[in-house]
């Protein structure tokens, strides 16, 4: 069964591209030009065909496009990509803290949307399947179930911290994860202020498994926001 | 809010007019009951030397009279016949008519003398006390802040003299949008004499020569073109001798009008200095816009077109070369257009960074994601100092000055794939380094002219950001060729917490 994308995106010339290139690609996509008209799509939508995926503009005519995907979040677990004119990191962060799956800044190129929303559909499959356990790429193995990670072969050592902290990140694999989820989830709510332990333990991760931690393969920087491990291949 | 004053005599004054009394009433009884040495030859030189002394204390009608008893009871005690007051006018009588005239005389030259002394004292305080004002004014940066004290001065300046006359005043002061004391209530008459003082710059009330008939009195602040204020005392005697203190208190009044307008003339000229200082970076977004902006542009459309219009004699591979370029183009007119809305948030007022503390690996690692994002046709070598502590600053800003350095590196090296990239701590300095090799750039494009495309921009971005978090930017050249670039930033004493 094709796979059903909601597009709300005010601009005619921008929606129209990313209509015939999801498309093109094999999806289903439904247009919206606005929160109303989407709000109104989301009320006839039929049970056996609801939406895989919402991807929405932020500034629209009527309103903020948050306000629709903090109603999104308490309905259901639709995964939604965030597209944005808007560079300020504070928006951002709100955005994935309100429930948004990833972000994507205009100007972007379509082969990053299209890698996002593979991502973001994975990991809505996930969540019905068993929680996939294993990451792999380019020689770097991490094993959940077993607590072991793996660098070309051999095994590296971390610190329970550090563990908590990767293993955190390739839950969400391909996906930012801000600095205020990792704290939340790694340390607890009450070290959201220390901002600067990320930086650090982040710091410590990559010196153990990138090759030249200012160059990374695996966990990259999402200025602003948080990091972002690379997606599993 | 009005103040009153009410005036009464001084305590000096009255101690003054006992000791006058004293000393008459020891003369007398010294008459009465004469010492052995005192005969008719000493004792008229006696009563003239302490008449002398008693009239510096006494009111000149006052010391007429006490001199003519004494010469009486002299007569009536020591001139013969004795214990009477008559007079042999041939033997003493021209002598008593003589000794009364001479204390007279010295009485009013002993009170002329004093008024004129208090003149001259009261003249010399006013003079210190303008020289103490002008020193406060010139020390304050806002006049307005110094009404309280212009207050106090004009009231004890209307009061230096006839004391006793003034029973009452009341001071307002006022300036077109601020007065005191604080919701000071005017009639409407008062108003008006507020309004044309103002306007007018001239004093009006009794004493000026205008609207004499009125009881209230308006001083301006009088500055060089205009009034910038009020002084009213209202409710003056109009039978005091006003002119005695209206020429001080109107001193005082232009002494606060010239720092006033030295206060509006500082204030206008900070104004126009921001202005040109605004007009300065308007014209380089303008500049940016006019002709990096336009030659991406340009790119994009006449490859855009050629698509369209040859679309049947291109090639597949053609029309996908085209399309990178117009993707490329593109990317440039982007990244111009980051840069200067950073520099506009930057070179705007009352900028506040959002400060964090960062690792110089994160900051680092983004940009070679960007490089890598924009299919940069090099990626530089990269070193970075082992045991780099945090650093706080603003990423993004860092990201996008580090990320144009690079760019620049790239763009104008001579040697292909020379870019290197180094991080390291020096002399308190933490150091963003970025050197290529070959070329280099000349000496109008290190002045950050507009050497190359977006250059312009990109280089001032690169300055603003590394002075908005304390450090520099140093461009040099190698002497092999090649170009040296430095983001310097005072090194932090970030304690790495939490380890």
């Amino acid at each position: 069964m094709a796979i059903r994308i909601l597009l709300l995106e005010d601009d005619r010339e921008l929606g129209r591209v990313l209509f015939n290139t999801l498309s093109t690609e094999g999806y289903l996509v439904s247009r919206a030009g606005s929160l109303s008209e989407a709000r109104a799509i989301f009320q006839h939508q039929d049970a056996h065909q609801a939406f895989d995926l919402l991807l929405m503009d932020l500034g629209l005519p009527d309103g903020d496009g948050q306000t629709l995907l903090e109603e999104v979040r308490r309905s259901n677990s639709l995964p939604s990509i965030v597209i944005s004119a808007r560079p300020q990191e504070t928006s951002k962060i709100r955005l994935l803290d309100a429930g948004a799956d990833d972000y994507l800044v205009k100007p972007f190129s379509l082969g990053e949307l299209l890698a996002r929303i593979r991502v973001a559909l994975r990991h809505k499959g996930k969540h019905s399947q068993a929680a996939i356990l294993l990451y792999e790429r380019d020689g770097l193995r991490i094993d959940l179930h077993k607590r072991q990670v793996l660098l070309s072969g051999h095994e590296i050592k971390l610190t329970p911290t550090e563990y908590e902290l990767l293993a955190r990140l390739v839950r969400q694999a391909g996906q930012a994860v801000s600095h205020r989820q990792l704290l939340t989830d790694v340390w607890g709510t009450e070290f959201l202020e220390h901002t600067h332990y990320t930086r650090l333990y982040i710091g410590q991760l990559r010196a153990k498994i990138e090759t030249n931690p200012a160059d990374p393969h695996f966990i990259l920087t999402e200025t602003g926001v948080g990091y972002r491990m690379l997606a599993s291949l | 809010m009005f103040l009153s004053v009410n005036y009464v005599t001084t305590n000096g004054q009255i101690s003054g007019r006992m000791a006058g009394f004293g000393l008459w009433l020891a003369l007398v009884l010294t008459f009465i009951n004469p010492p052995d040495f005192l005969d008719l030859q000493n004792a008229p030189v006696l009563l003239l030397l302490v008449s002398t002394m008693y009239s510096l204390f006494l009111p000149l009608g006052w010391s007429l009279l006490m001199s003519a008893a004494a010469v009486l009871v002299l007569n009536y005690e020591l001139v013969p016949p004795i214990k009477t007051l008559s007079v042999d006018l041939r033997a003493h009588g021209i002598l008593l008519i003589a000794i009364t005239l001479v204390s007279w005389l010295l009485a009013y030259l002993m009170r002329q003398q004093k008024e004129i002394a208090l003149k001259e004292r009261a003249q010399a305080a006013r003079s210190l006390e303008l020289m103490n004002w002008s020193e406060v004014l010139r020390e304050v940066e806002d006049p307005h802040t110094l009404l309280p004290q212009l207050h106090r001065l004009l009231k004890s300046c209307s009061r230096t003299e006839h004391q006793s006359e003034l029973q009452s005043e009341n001071c307002v002061l006022g300036f077109s949008e601020v007065s005191y004391p604080l919701g000071a209530a005017l009639t409407p008459v008062q108003l008006e004499g507020f309004t044309s003082c103002l306007n007018q710059n001239t004093p009006i009330g009794p004493g000026t020569g205008r609207y004499e008939s009125q009881t209230d009195l308006y001083l301006p602040f009088r500055g060089k073109s205009r009034a910038f204020g009020v002084g009213m005392l209202l409710r003056c005697d109009a039978k005091s001798d006003i002119p005695s203190w209206l020429s001080h208190a109107q001193a005082i009044c232009d002494q606060m009008g010239s720092a006033c307008e030295r206060r509006h003339n500082a204030l206008r000229a900070e104004k126009s200095k921001e202005l040109a200082r605004m007009q300065e970076t308007r014209s380089l977004f303008l500049s940016a816009i006019a002709h990096d902006q336009r030659t991406p542009l340009a790119s994009v459309i006449t490859t855009a077109t050629a698509i369209l219009d040859q679309a049947h004699i291109l090639s597949p591979s053609q029309v996908m070369q085209y399309a990178g370029l117009i993707v490329s183009e593109s990317s440039q007119m982007a990244r111009l257009i980051e840069n200067t809305l950073s520099l506009a948030r930057l070179t705007g007022q009352g900028v506040s960074l959002a400060i964090e503390l960062e690792s110089v690996e994160d900051i680092v690692s983004s940009v070679f994601q960007r490089l890598r994002m924009r299919n940069s046709p090099h990626i530089p070598q990269v070193r970075v100092e082992p045991g780099m502590r945090l650093f706080a600053c603003n990423m993004t800003l860092l990201e996008q000055a580090l990320d144009n350095l690079i760019d620049n590196a790239i763009k104008h090296s001579g040697v292909p794939n020379s870019v290197e990239v180094h991080i390291f701590r020096e002399q308190g300095h933490l150091v963003f380094e970025v050197s290529n090799h070959g070329k280099g750039m000349d000496e109008t494009t290190r002045s950050m002219a507009d050497g190359g495309r977006g250059m312009g921009i990109g280089l001032k971005l690169c300055d603003a950001v590394a002075v908005a978090h304390g450090g520099q930017l140093k461009v040099e050249q190698k002497p092999g060729g090649g170009v040296v670039a430095q983001l310097m930033f005072p090194d932090q004493k970030t304690l790495n917490q939490g380890l």
